[in-house]
């Protein structure tokens, strides 16, 4: 669709170039705040002063790190997505293409499970999982912070919908080539199935990075605490030093923004994808 | 390499429809053979079944002497080209071709020594690392055939593998595939809906429709000889005219009228026809048999009719023409002189070339030719 | 001999799908399984004595709880504000953002920031926007939008204010992820639709009407359903920026499930409203499809 002239196209320009900057406002505020003194944070937020401080400085930074083990719960936020990925890579890959590819007995059935499990939303589950959990001895660990979130309805659907839709004369040659089909997947069903892949790990990455309800409830103390309970506790923690609030936010997002500049085909395409699934 | 029998095979899918009916074939050893029909006979199914690719509902296959129906198609020791190749697009065209070697567990240096080679045979060696999608049709095509040629199979099964290519390059690669299988000496299993194809590559042709084993025969009986007015029609191009023709019994043997115009029923055919009298059976003649002008003395079947189309083909020419009884004919004619549309042809036919088909569509009568010319074979 | 070739691959399937499926059986359906079965009992955490099965008791107190009458209204609400405003909000920005424009990709990351953002950092970032007081930022902007009629308050803290300022945050965290997807259905439609319609003699405002919006259907079903189911979800913003206050202003189930089941303990209690939680997920979910469907079937 060509829509008008230059003219046209400047007024677009003009409106989105506003609207991105009154949406992304609150982003500037955090970046900028977490430069300035914290006393003068909130007095001077609504000023010009708050986009264009006096004087920059990293103190809040050093503070966090004073203040709180800002490096452990990383390391925890880190190692808990990480894990979840990976592992949500290796079990829900293969039962999507067993489920999309492979005649076996149990299929449909298998499918219909899934399926139905599809609308169960995790907080329907918190609670007795957070009994069976305590049963298990599992609190204040990561494996309950993983475990329970490596098999997934809704990306095993995701891998499911893209192997239905992946040529089948690729495995067949592969298949009639020498391979048995737990092969033919590995070697030729999975190396083409790059972009579930990542929409894949982009989602868990994504879900588990923000997790918050249920590390709030598992965990009580502060050695497997992942990021966002962290940053609430560090919120209420005094003295409130907005300063030292708005540092904490800034290191937090900061690994996923630089994924998401570096990777943001797979994040937006994944979500479009997932859209145009529904 | 080894033999490829097939014995009682079927196929019907879960919705019922019924995609190869029980067929038995015999490939020999070293055999070159094809598979024709028209697209959904099933002869794609065939050759899928043998792979593995699919589960037959009854009968065995039988690779070398051993069963190999419910194998997967891992153990077959069968090699396909797919109609589309089927290249996996992540790996470079050496991995491609060295996939079914890598397959078997084949020791790298040995891998890479017969890669190589087929490489070289192909004349695609300057292409070994490049990934399949910076790869034309016809290089594709090549690399499929190398990923096939590669480890010596029992048995090579291709589907379609030119019908992808260009009209030049196909005619290029049809020889070469010729050429391919006799340097190899291996047993081909070929599929094409091209009869053009079919007949300068098949030692024998299985024509195929709607499931069914319509003729399986060398590429001159199938043109001389086809067995029912399936196979007369497909064969050809265009195919066999075929005019339904009343017979009576006459004074001095059977005697037959098709399209509205009496045909003088050759006397060696008169012993086949003799027990048809009063039924209608089918008069084949091909296109090319077909004269115009006036006839001699030879013509056992005149007929005229109105030009209705033209296809010029520049060395002849092939007229479409209706008949006042509304038979639609083709003749194959020499380029000059060009009838006018609408012109008025009047056809005849020698009695040399005279086909019959009983009511239910199987060959009666052949001209004495035709057998002379198989018993000469 | 027929069975190898089936046997394998059936062998091979399990295989490959048992590990996802057996996680799914022991962290999705049996706690789930386990919800349901609780909710039947009187289960307190700590509690010395067994459980015991009490009917339909705890989904009777649960209902009769004012707090979770409050909390599942509170949700209603919610969705009910929610997905249009920020359905539209995102069909606006994709229509902007759809055609050529030089800078597309800038301005789509831009807007699509806040959903890579963990909900729990979009909350404090908030609760400092919603500072009360003339230097709060939102109350600064109300204010010049106003030109000084607007007087500040302490949004999270006024009854009247705290679930529309909690609405307004998740609206900005989720419109980029709308956007994307409808901006992908719009890329989706053939353009010759657009220029039979335009030589058809169709304006712009009936193209949109006639051709891209029903081009859109099924993007916008399925971003309506997952805002919506999202919106039933809500729980980290709450607990963020106002604990459910003030007084269960901006309570939500979820929040309710939490405090009935961590905070007091009364885990069959909470069963039950998890239980109910889901029903009315599953209602949600299975309305809006057979809506999807139906429009469907109508085009």
């Amino acid at each position: 669709m060509r829509r008008g002239g230059r003219a046209a196209g400047l007024v677009r320009h003009a409106a989105l170039a506003a609207l991105a900057a009154v949406y992304l406002y609150p982003v500037a505020l955090m970046v900028v705040g977490s430069l300035k003194p914290d006393a003068s944070v909130l007095p001077e937020l609504a000023t010009w002063r708050g986009l264009f401080p006096e004087r920059v400085s990293l103190q809040n930074y050093r503070d966090v790190l004073a203040r709180v083990d800002f490096l452990r719960y990383l390391a925890s936020s880190a190692w808990i997505a990480a894990a979840t990925v990976a592992l949500g890579l290796a079990v829900n890959a293969p039962a999507g293409y067993a489920l999309a590819r492979l005649r076996w007995r149990a299929r449909r059935r298998a499918l219909a499970f899934v399926l139905a499990l599809l609308v169960i939303p995790f907080e329907a589950v918190a609670v007795p999982l957070l009994y069976q959990v305590s049963w298990l001895g599992w609190r204040d660990t990561y494996t309950a912070q993983i475990l329970p979130f490596a098999a997934s309805a809704f990306s095993i659907y995701l891998f499911y919908s893209f192997f239905l839709d992946l040529p089948r004369s690729l495995e067949e040659a592969a298949r009639v080539d020498g391979a048995g089909p737990l092969r033919a997947f590995l070697l030729v069903a999975l190396p083409n199935a790059r972009p579930a892949l990542a929409t894949c790990a982009v989602l868990t990455f994504l879900a588990q990075w923000g997790s918050f309800l249920w590390p709030l409830m598992v965990t009580s103390g502060e050695r497997v605490r992942p990021l966002p309970v962290a940053l609430a506790a560090f919120h209420t923690l005094p003295p409130l030093a907005w300063g030292d609030i708005l540092a904490f936010a800034v290191m937090m997002v900061a690994p996923v923004v630089v994924l998401f500049l570096l990777f943001q085909r797979w994040f937006v395409e994944g979500m479009a994808w997932t859209g145009a699934r529904g | 390499m080894a033999e490829l029998r097939l014995a009682g095979l079927a196929k019907r899918f879960p919705d019922g429809t019924e995609a190869l009916a029980p067929l038995d074939l015999e490939v020999p050893d070293g055999a070159f053979y094809v598979l024709l029909g028209p697209s959904g006979c099933g002869k794609t199914t065939l050759l899928r079944l043998i792979a593995g690719l699919e589960t037959p509902t009854a009968g065995e296959i039988r690779i070398g002497g051993r069963r190999v129906d419910g194998l997967p198609p891992q153990a077959r020791d069968v090699a396909m080209v797919f109609q589309d190749y089927a290249l996996y697009p992540h790996l470079s065209v050496r991995d491609n071709i060295a996939f079914p070697l890598r397959m078997r567990r084949v020791p790298r240096a040995e891998r890479e020594r017969r890669v190589r080679e087929v490489a070289r045979l192909l004349g695609i060696e300057a292409l070994l690392g490049r990934r399949p999608r910076e790869l034309s049709g016809g290089q594709r095509q090549r690399v499929a055939m190398g990923r096939a040629l590669v480890r010596a199979p029992a048995v090579f099964l291709m589907d379609e593998p030119l019908s992808n290519l260009d009209a030049r390059l196909r005619i290029g690669m049809r020889a070469e595939i010729a050429a391919l299988h006799r340097r190899t000496g291996g047993t081909f299993l070929y599929v094409t809906h091209d009869q053009a194809e079919a007949m300068t590559l098949g030692e024998r042709i299985a024509v195929l429709d709607r499931g069914r084993l319509r003729q399986l025969a060398d590429p001159d009986t199938l043109y001389a000889r086809p067995a029912d007015v399936f196979v007369a029609g497909f064969v050809g191009s265009p195919g066999m005219n075929l005019v339904p023709a009343r017979v009576r019994a006459g004074p001095a043997g059977p005697e037959a009228e098709a399209a509205g115009a009496p045909v003088a029923v050759p006397a060696e055919q008169a012993g086949a026809l003799a027990p048809y009298a009063g039924a209608t059976l089918t008069l084949g003649v091909r296109p090319e048999a077909l004269r115009v002008g006036p006839a001699g003395e030879g013509a056992a079947w005149r007929v005229a009719g109105r030009c209705e189309a033209l296809e010029r083909l520049g060395h002849e020419q092939v007229a479409w023409v209706r008949t006042g009884a509304g038979e639609r004919l083709a003749a194959r004619l020499p380029a000059r002189p060009r009838p006018a549309p609408g012109e008025t042809l009047p056809l005849w036919a020698p009695p040399g070339a005279l086909y019959w088909f009983g009511p239910d569509g199987r060959l009666l009568a052949a001209p004495a030719a035709a057998d002379a010319a198989r018993a000469g074979r | 001999m027929r069975a190898t070739a089936e046997r394998e691959e059936a062998r091979a399937a399990r295989l490959m799908a048992a590990p996802a499926l057996a996680g799914l059986a022991l962290f999705l359906a049996l706690p789930f399984a386990l919800a349901v079965g609780l909710s039947f009992t009187d289960l307190r955490l700590g509690a010395p004595r067994p459980p015991t099965f009490v009917g339909l008791a705890q989904y009777a107190g649960a209902l009769a709880d004012p707090r979770f009458q409050r909390a599942l209204v509170n949700n209603l609400v919610f969705a009910a504000v929610v997905v249009p405003v920020q359905t539209a909000c995102a069909l606006g920005l994709a229509l902007l953002l759809h055609g050529r424009l030089r800078g597309r990709a800038l301005y789509r990351a831009a807007f699509f920031l806040p959903v890579v953002f963990p909900m729990a950092l979009v909350a404090v970032l908030w609760t400092l926007l919603y500072a009360p007081g003339p230097e709060g930022p939102v109350n600064r902007a109300l204010s010049l939008l106003t030109l000084g009629r607007w007087s500040p308050r302490d949004f999270l803290h006024d009854p009247a204010w705290a679930l529309p300022a909690i609405m307004a945050v998740s609206v900005w965290q989720g419109v980029g992820f709308q956007m994307v997807i409808l901006l992908a259905g719009l890329q989706g439609i053939p353009r010759r639709l657009h220029e039979a319609a335009a030589l058809d003699g169709a304006g712009p405002l009936r193209r949109f009407l006639h051709v891209t919006l029903p081009g859109l259907r099924n993007p916008l079903a399925f971003t309506a359903l997952v805002t919506t189911v999202l919106a039933f979800r809500l729980f980290d913003q709450v607990r963020i920026m106002t604990r459910g206050g003030p007084a269960g202003a901006t309570t939500t189930a979820v929040h309710e499930i939490f405090e009935t089941a961590y905070v007091r303990g009364q885990l069959a209690r909470a069963s039950a409203m998890t239980v109910i939680f889901f029903l009315a997920v599953l209602g949600i979910t299975l309305a809006q499809r057979r809506l999807a469907a139906h429009r469907r079937w109508e085009a």
